[in-house]
């Protein structure tokens, strides 16, 4: 009688091994697809690592936040925002640089920095990559003739109700006009616009359909940005 | 008329007679062959049922493999909690063991050990960047080793304890999703785990088995820097 117990145990045992196999299989873990990662109030910051931010000494900023909507054939048109929350909005940035040492002047007084603002509006959704996004301002604001880079990885796409603040290094550009196109010039090292030397996006700060609602997310996310960011001071 | 019917009765009489003869060779043949039968029979049965009784039991005494297939639940040491604190409830292990002197097994344990965490809104460093908002974090231990083990106890004992170490390699990923962004870091280090366990009897072959194990690694993913664990095994051997 031994014969046939031990064969319905090895039978037992076999099928719980083929179980345990199967549900540690199925155990592994599965990673969230991006678009549910993107799906959330997120701060990202950048800098330039060889920025040395305490001999900056004033900054200007645009007044104007300037709004990229994105179009059903995703084309972008651009826009600005009402008075209002452009107000809010630049003043809140200008105010938190006052902060921490920078002295706001007015774009003919030379400033060492100059601060743009950009909202990622239009379709529920949609995106702007870096590089088109770049095409947006064909002159920086404050500086004819110059585009602008970022010299460290930004590549980024820009989701619908993004805010972006840009901070460009203006001091080096006085002293040299940029290179031209490398196509035309691919031995010229100089550089070939404006260095940012911070940014940050503010993913779903510009997305409420309430003005102050939109406002109050785009100051939040802007306190957020200076909070990840304890080397932007002069102090 | 009557010549064919005796033509028709010879012929019977002929068929009758080749039959018995046939049934008659074959009882020959059979004969023997049921004679050999039960002498061995009567000759290979000679114990008594006392000694029957010893006999099986010596043979059940007697140390057999032992494969052990496990699910497997762990939580970070050191560097790794400090990763993931949260324990990993994605795991198995899977060890096959042949005895090798008495109670003394030797043989190879391999598992997985899956650890995950999403933090809320948490402020993830880069190089020159940070970015503020859910992290998704993943480690995933792969640890393979030679394992030796000692039993405790017989093997017919319905509780048998026992210790090992095992000595092998793990490697160990570290995934960090953050936006639309990934950072992995994986590396391959020295294992050595000590273990103690208890086997219990389900029935003649099969045990349950709950351990616990610690596994010291010295893989360092990344900054991270010697990523160890500890686990506990729920488990069933098989000792065919």
């Amino acid at each position: 009688m031994d014969l046939p117990l031990t064969f319905r145990e090895y039978r037992l045992g076999a099928s719980v091994f083929v179980a345990y196999g199967a549900l540690s299989l199925t155990s592994c873990i599965a990673y969230p697809d991006s678009s549910e990662r993107l799906d959330d109030d997120i701060v990202f910051t950048g800098h330039a690592a060889e920025a040395e931010f305490h001999d900056y000494l004033t900054f200007a900023i645009d007044p104007t936040l300037h709004v990229a909507s994105v179009q059903s054939d995703n084309s972008v048109k651009t826009s600005e925002a009402d008075e209002d929350s452009s107000e809010r909005v630049t003043d809140h940035i200008a105010n938190a640089l006052s902060a921490r040492g920078f002295n706001r002047v007015l774009t003919q007084e030379d400033p060492d920095l100059a601060v743009t603002v950009t909202g990622i509006s239009g379709l529920e959704v949609g995106s702007v990559s870096g590089g088109y996004w770049g095409g947006y301002y064909s002159d920086y604001w404050g500086f004819p003739g110059w585009g602008y880079y970022y010299p460290y990885d930004v590549y980024y796409t820009y989701q619908t109700g993004s805010l972006i603040v840009d901070i460009a290094d203006l001091r080096a550009a006085r002293t040299e006009k940029p290179a031209p196109d490398p196509y035309y010039a691919p031995d010229d090292i100089r550089p070939r616009g404006l260095a940012v030397v911070w940014t940050m996006i503010g993913y779903k700060a510009y997305v409420d359909d309430s003005k102050s609602a939109r406002v109050d997310s785009a100051t939040q996310a802007i306190d957020q940005a200076f909070d990840q960011s304890p080397y932007l001071t002069r102090k | 008329m009557r010549s064919s019917v005796s033509k028709r009765d010879a012929t019977r009489t002929r068929l009758w007679c080749a039959t018995m003869s046939a049934a008659v060779l074959a009882c020959a043949a059979v004969a023997p062959a049921a004679q050999a039968q039960r002498l061995y029979y009567e000759q290979s049965d000679p114990l008594t049922d006392a000694e029957a009784a010893e006999m099986n039991e010596r043979a059940y005494a007697r140390e057999l493999p032992m494969w052990t297939i496990g699910y497997s639940m762990s939580l970070g040491v050191g560097d790794l909690n400090d990763y993931i604190g949260s324990p990993s409830f994605r795991g198995f292990e899977i060890t096959l063991l042949w005895p090798a002197v008495r109670s003394f097994f030797a043989g190879l344990a391999f598992g997985y050990n899956g650890f995950y965490e999403t933090s809320g809104r948490q402020t993830f460093q880069l190089q020159s960047a940070a970015v503020t908002g859910k992290l998704y974090r993943y480690a995933d231990a792969w640890p393979l080793a030679l394992l030796g083990r000692y039993v405790f106890m017989q093997r017919q004992s319905v509780v048998r304890p026992y210790v090992g170490l095992r000595m092998g390699m793990a490697w160990i990923n570290t995934t960090t999703l953050v936006t639309d962004r990934t950072f992995e870091d994986s590396s391959l280090g020295f294992l050595l785990a000590p273990e103690a366990g208890i086997l219990g009897h389900l029935s003649k072959s099969v045990m349950a088995c709950l351990s616990y194990t610690f596994n010291f690694t010295t893989a360092s993913p990344g900054d991270r820097d010697v990523l160890s664990y500890s686990s506990l095994l729920l488990g069933l051997t098989l000792q065919p």
